[in-house]
């Protein structure tokens, strides 16, 4: 199952882009709330995208630096959520690029849980790995379609494609994935 | 639907739940009889489920602490670039006064100023222009498109800059050498201005284009940027 974050209604976006623009304390707040609201799903889409925890982090940083710098000019030509994914994307390719080339993934970190739970986390990094093996196009797809919450028009409005593109995008995406996991179907 | 492929979109939809009710019957009669776009569905879950999986994971290990710490001190980042501006100015002064007499210390400084002057506010100026790039580039066009182009410039920025700070610190050093003046010593003014254009340039050369390199190569730029 895809990954199940928090959604951020259209009103709740419109009492946030309220508060940035009402300025001083109410922009603070509403800074923070956003922060709340996104940071988890933003984190799962940057560690798809970059294939490591802290270059994710890192990347979760810059999307908030740049969206609290941008939020006053956002002028709600979208939702403000798809703009903030946007920027994410970005952020992700950039955080990625700052490491060199040939630089593992994060190593196995000691997990809790039973020799099931050990299986399933292995696999998860498995997938993870192969993933950070594909080219960024292919990622941000599989990365977006990985979080509940997102429609598939709202990834067609964050990749800025048409809605019956978004599919075949997917399907071309998966395809490599699997192949890249050395997957046979 | 026609063959494997148009079926495998199909399996995509109904794992997101966008399927219409038309094309759910066909899917599944297609399924009951086709072991490969089975194993296609198969793969495609686990992968969701995977993703999901180190996504939890990940997650509740991240110290948001440390983030928000990260993100207050990243909003101040135009200040610091003006500070990096302000330092750099002070020290072509430092040079000028440094490399003049005592007695013409001072006309040599007023000649100095607007020249630091000019650097800050262009490098402001630059440090506004690039947060609100970013901004409006990323409302508009498709995603990757737009990127692309914007690495694609950032990277020839990068090398055209770095060759002409190369140009720029050739110079400096060769009048460094053999330059001769009775109002200042060529020495101590242009080396000193050679160690930050020098610092720059090792910037460029060694962080700014291996990484605009690695940025391109990801997003499947010209392969030239891969080089």
């Amino acid at each position: 199952m895809p990954s199940r974050f928090p959604d951020l209604a259209s009103a709740q976006e419109a009492e946030i882009l309220a508060g940035v623009r009402a300025g001083g304390e109410a922009r603070r707040e509403a800074s923070d709330r956003l922060f709340r609201e996104l940071r988890e799903p933003l984190h799962a889409v940057c560690l798809h995208l970059t294939g490591r925890r802290a270059d994710a982090e890192d990347a979760v940083q810059e999307v908030f630096v740049a969206v609290h710098r941008g939020i006053p000019e956002f002028r709600g030509a979208s939702r403000l959520t798809t703009w903030v994914y946007r920027i994410a994307l970005r952020a992700s390719f950039r955080a990625r690029a700052r490491n060199r080339a040939g630089e593992s993934l994060d190593p196995n970190t000691a997990g809790g849980g039973g020799e099931a739970e050990m299986v399933s986390r292995d696999e998860a990094r498995h997938t993870v790995a192969a993933m950070a093996r594909l080219p960024a196009g292919p990622r941000a797809v599989l990365s977006l379609f990985a979080i509940e919450g997102l429609s598939h028009q709202e990834i067609a409005d964050i990749l800025g494609i048409p809605e019956g593109t978004v599919w075949s995008r997917l399907h071309a995406a998966r395809r490599m994935l699997v192949e890249s996991m050395g997957c046979q179907y | 639907m026609a063959d494997c492929g148009d079926f495998e979109i199909a399996i995509e939809k109904r794992l997101h739940g966008a399927l219409g009710e038309p094309e759910r019957a066909p899917l599944e009669e297609h399924l009951a009889n086709c072991q490969r776009c089975r194993a296609y569905e198969a793969a495609a879950r686990g992968a969701e489920a995977a993703m999901g999986t180190e996504a939890r994971a990940a997650v509740s290990e991240v110290d948001w602490g440390r983030v928000e710490r990260g993100i207050r001190g990243g909003v101040h980042a135009s200040l610091r670039m003006l500070a990096g501006a302000v330092l750099a100015g002070a020290w072509v002064a430092l040079v000028a006064w440094l490399s003049a007499p005592p007695e013409l210390r001072s006309g040599r400084m007023l000649r100095v100023l607007p020249a630091m002057g000019i650097v800050v506010v262009l490098v402001a100026l630059v440090a506004g222009y690039s947060a609100r790039r970013l901004v409006a580039l990323v409302d508009r066009g498709e995603m990757l498109d737009t990127y692309r182009h914007m690495v694609a410039a950032n990277l020839q920025w990068a090398r055209r800059m770095q060759w002409a700070l190369a140009a720029l610190l050739a110079f400096f050093l060769y009048k460094a050498i053999t330059g001769q003046a009775a109002t200042y010593d060529p020495q101590v003014y242009y080396g000193g201005l050679s160690l930050p254009l020098a610092g720059l340039w090792v910037y460029l050369r060694h962080v700014k284009v291996p990484r605009a390199q690695r940025e391109a190569r990801d997003l499947g730029l010209f392969e030239g940027a891969a080089r």
